[in-house]
């Protein structure tokens, strides 16, 4: 009881690190894109350099904290056209079960080409920021879906019916 | 026994040079009298331009068009060849990045893959929107949208202001009025991206130009039997006069397509040509320092180009003048 | 077995996971790469899977997505969304169904100046479901409208998947927008039928509302003041050219926070709350997208689109076979793919012949996006249908299935005016260039 109950502490606590992590980024993203054309309406000269690489970088974190954040608090999208409470959690188990070899197969395929980016080393179009910096948000949010599959698994027997 | 092979590239199957690939694989087809097969997959069908040489290296594919520039860093000594006023003409770029003196060293960049060929777009022009580029002097401040890394510096250097965007993007930003301008040869701005109705002046530089290259895996190639594998090499046998002209060919069409849509078109006075090619031969005396001080053999590369360019002369369209 | 069965295999065992509950972006992601290994073996299928994440994390289109979500959550948050009824409400206050109505118009209005159906669909779910259920329209019916309501404003400029469209298809961007603009319009009106009928066909599913005297009509449309400013300052901004469509999220977004604080009806804790929703909201759909994704490439590896397109030519079928068939195989792809991947996969093979035929490709393109966009509520995987889902969660998949089956009659029917008065398209694009 105890360790199911520190189990979902963590999960709880993940989910609202994770969320406000990819909310930050939201929020930079926008204020970022704003103050460029605020200042541009100034003077054109004023415009912020490599606003495109900023976008790109915050969005991508925002994208894959956001996926993590989104598997910590349950909230994937399936079809419920079982309405039998049994049967619907014997089914929600299985598709736990397949989410996470979905998942793993993905994590182990990403380790690879942002390797390889960054043995190219490959930069961003504007700034030259390296573009394995992006990539390490993809391990990041896939990585911690990952663990938040395998919580939910281990530490939840379900929603309510 | 056959041989499937898949051709991917992320370019429409409307443009020249993917029927220039349609009609190269259809000849090799014939000739291995049905042995070799292709299935093509033009337009972007596999994923974004960044894509494409880890799709042939990776062997997703078995052939792709890659363009250098859509990953910046990776090929640093090739893209020796996308600095500025080397060129004149897309016939004499693709002669140049095709030779083998100048392959011999560019090949090597290309880890994973076998390069089939190497070809270069008909260098590009300053494209404008609201009133021309006629000295150095008109480009301070504006905003522009560079086609890649090394022409975002260009621009930067010549006092205007790089903005990244991805190429569909293009026309929108010309029509609000966010960027000034952007930098893209006649073909590019008058077929594939259609920009004709969001342009009013174009200035006439053919200063920059950009690299590609037709690249396959190599385990591909080595499971095809010797005749099949010395028929493939002996298609690409020089054919680089033929893939440049074709390139030549859109830039005349482009042109004209431009012209008909309203676009004015201009020159630069020597004078004002002159400054041009001080901030071109400037970006390209850093940008090779900057390869020499990582050990990479950029002054090898830029002599085999030179010499190259001596020995084909000026042929094509912008050589003229 | 060929690709082609494979792929065909591939499609029945996606539909068969998808109902037994395991999660939309699991199955398509899984099918996807099962059917690239059993055609291509399990290298370049494990390749493949590990290319997808970048690909999303590039895909510059989609970025508008999580920031006009934060704008939706942040409305209805506030009062605005509220606002933004009532002033709906009276316009169509004399007619049964005008708030789904008012919904069919704000739809068509913010999903014009977004270009993306998804924000659209995401915004509006926020705002007029909950107005719609609380003055007692069924769930079905309230689902339904936005789900089809946000597909309109991808046909009224800016849309990007046209842009997409005329880069494949070597057309001009201001032609195709000017071809679409009639077509959407037609499109919008034919909702609004649609509503008519079924407001008499089916009264209990939107009972009437009050009607309003002409100083409440007043009073409403002025109280809808606030969303009116933000309106006007984000659409005359992209007008004016003070930035393009895109930062227009951003602006937007911003905008909405502002007014929110400005107006008192905004405090820190239920800002903090609305970015949290858009979070996990973004987070659920990327996930999907990212399946599709991977969905999508298997497709290209099956040749249905190549096979298919190789027997139309050898039957030499009329023309108008040749359109209809496209319809109803857009339709059926439309039920598996997202719209993007759809037009990548299918313009290449199919554009050519459609042109051969002699209809416009400016015509085909303004066809195409109706009918892609046609896939985005078709069960089982229907983007707006999961962004409904994603932000409306007690409302059944099942529910909003049936909600939209009304709507897919309606763009059939203005489908079929596309291809029998083809000038729909083609007049205006043809007074203008
Ligand atoms: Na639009
Ligand atoms: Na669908």
């Amino acid at each position: 009881m105890s360790v199911l109950t520190t189990l979902n502490t963590i999960r709880n606590g993940a989910a609202a690190v994770m969320t406000a992590a990819a909310s930050v980024c939201l929020a930079f993203l926008m204020l970022i894109v704003t103050a460029d054309v605020a200042m541009r309406a100034v003077d054109p000269k004023w415009r912020i350099s490599g606003t495109l690489d900023y976008v790109e970088f915050s969005l991508n974190w925002m994208i894959y904290l956001s996926i993590a954040a989104a598997f910590f608090a349950g909230q994937v999208i399936a079809v419920d056209i079982i309405d039998k409470w049994d049967t619907r959690h014997r089914f929600q188990k299985i598709g736990q079960l397949l989410t996470l070899i979905a998942l793993i197969a993905v994590g182990s395929q990403i380790i690879r080409p942002a390797l390889g980016v960054l043995e190219w080393g490959e930069v961003t179009f504007d700034l030259g920021i390296l573009k394995f910096y992006y990539w390490i948000a993809i391990w990041a949010g896939i990585g911690f879906s990952i663990l938040a599959v395998l919580l939910e698994i281990v530490a939840k027997k379900g929603p309510k019916p | 026994q056959t041989y499937d092979l898949k051709i991917a590239s992320f370019v429409t199957p409307k443009h020249g040079m993917s029927k220039w690939i349609d009609g190269w694989a259809a000849s090799l087809e014939e000739k291995s009298e049905g042995r070799l097969k292709f299935e093509i997959l033009h337009g972007a069908q596999m994923g974004p331009p960044p894509a494409y040489y880890d799709l042939a290296s990776n062997g997703q594919a078995d052939i792709t068009w890659v363009l250098h520039g859509a990953t910046p860093g990776r090929f640093k000594l090739t893209e020796i060849s996308n600095m500025p006023y080397l060129f004149c003409s897309a016939e004499q770029a693709t002669r140049v990045l095709n030779d083998p003196s100048v392959r011999a060293l560019t090949d090597p960049e290309h880890r994973g893959v076998k390069v089939l060929t190497t070809f270069m777009h008909p260098p590009g022009q300053i494209n404008m929107k609201g009133g021309p580029v006629l000295a150095l002097s008109d480009l301070a401040g504006k905003a522009m949208r560079p086609p890649s890394k090394t022409v975002g510096q260009l621009i930067a250097m010549l006092g205007g202001k790089p903005v990244g965007l991805p190429p569909t993007a293009m026309a929108e930003a010309l029509q609000k009025g966010t960027i000034d301008g952007t930098m893209i040869d006649y073909g590019g701005a008058g077929l594939a991206f259609q920009l004709g109705p969001f342009l009013t002046d174009i200035t006439e530089v053919y200063a920059y130009t950009s690299s590609f290259a037709l690249v396959m895996n190599p385990d591909s190639f080595g499971d095809l039997p010797d005749d099949l594998q010395a028929m493939v090499d002996e298609s690409l046998v020089g054919i680089s006069p033929q893939i440049g002209q074709i390139w030549d060919k859109l830039d005349a069409i482009g042109k004209d397509v431009l012209t008909k849509a309203g676009v004015n078109i201009h020159t630069l006075s020597d004078e004002e040509t002159a400054k041009f090619q001080a901030v071109g031969a400037a970006q390209t005396a850093g940008y090779l320092a900057s390869l020499n001080d990582a050990g990479l053999p950029a002054d090898d590369v830029m002599s085999a180009i030179k010499a190259a360019i001596e020995a084909v002369g000026p042929v094509g369209p912008g050589c003229q003048s | 077995m060929t690709p082609q069965i494979i792929g065909l295999l591939a499609i029945a065992i996606l539909v068969g996971m998808i109902f037994l509950r395991v999660p939309v972006g699991t199955a398509l992601l899984l099918v996807g790469l099962g059917g690239y290994w059993a055609i291509d073996g399990s290298k370049t299928a494990l390749y493949t899977l590990g290319d997808k994440p970048f690909l999303l994390a590039q895909a510059y289109s989609l970025s508008v997505v999580p920031l006009f979500l934060l704008m939706g959550v942040v409305a209805s948050r506030t009062k605005m969304a509220t606002e933004l009824f009532t002033a709906a409400n009276a316009l169509f206050s004399n007619f049964r169904g005008g708030l789904a109505m008012g919904t069919v118009g704000a739809c068509a209005g913010f999903g014009a100046i977004c270009g993306s159906s998804l924000a659209t669909a995401s915004t509006m779910t926020r705002v007029s479901i909950p107005e719609m259920r609380k003055h007692g329209y069924s769930d079905a019916i309230a689902a339904g409208v936005v789900a089809s309501g946000g597909t309109l404003g991808i046909l009224i400029p800016p849309s990007i998947i046209l842009i997409i469209y005329s880069i494949i298809a070597q057309q001009s961007v201001p032609a195709l927008f000017a071809a679409a603009l009639i077509p959407g319009l037609l499109l919008a009106a034919l909702h609004l039928v649609t509503l008519s009928v079924l407001s008499r066909l089916r009264p209990d599913d939107m009972p009437p509302v009050p009607s309003m005297s002409w100083s409440e009509r007043f009073a409403a449309i002025a109280g809808f003041w606030k969303m009116a400013v933000i309106f006007t300052l984000v659409v005359g901004g992209i007008f004016l050219g003070w930035f393009s469509p895109t930062e227009a999220a951003a602006i937007g977004a911003l905008l909405t926070i502002l007014m929110g604080f400005v107006t008192r009806q905004l405090n820190i804790p239920t800002l903090i709350s609305a970015f949290k929703e858009t979070v996990t909201t973004t987070g659920t759909l990327f996930f999907i997208i990212l399946g599709a994704f991977m969905f999508a490439a298997f497709m290209v590896q099956t040749r249905i689109p190549a096979t298919l397109g190789d027997w139309v030519t050898s039957q030499g079928m009329a023309p108008l076979a040749v359109i209809l068939f496209l319809v109803v195989m857009y339709v059926i792809l439309g039920c598996f793919l997202d719209s993007i991947s759809m037009i990548l996969i299918t313009v290449p093979v199919f554009l050519p012949i459609v042109e051969t035929l002699g209809y416009s490709p400016i015509w085909f393109g303004v066809f195409l996006v109706i009918v892609a966009e046609i896939g985005l509520i078709t069960p089982p995987v229907g983007l707006n249908i999961f962004v409904i889902r994603a932000q409306a969660p007690d409302i059944p998949l099942m529910t909003i299935y049936r909600g939209i089956m009304p709507f897919l009659v309606t763009h059939i029917v203005g489908i079929a005016l596309l291809i029998a008065i083809p000038s729909l398209a083609i007049w205006l694009p043809s007074l203008l260039y």
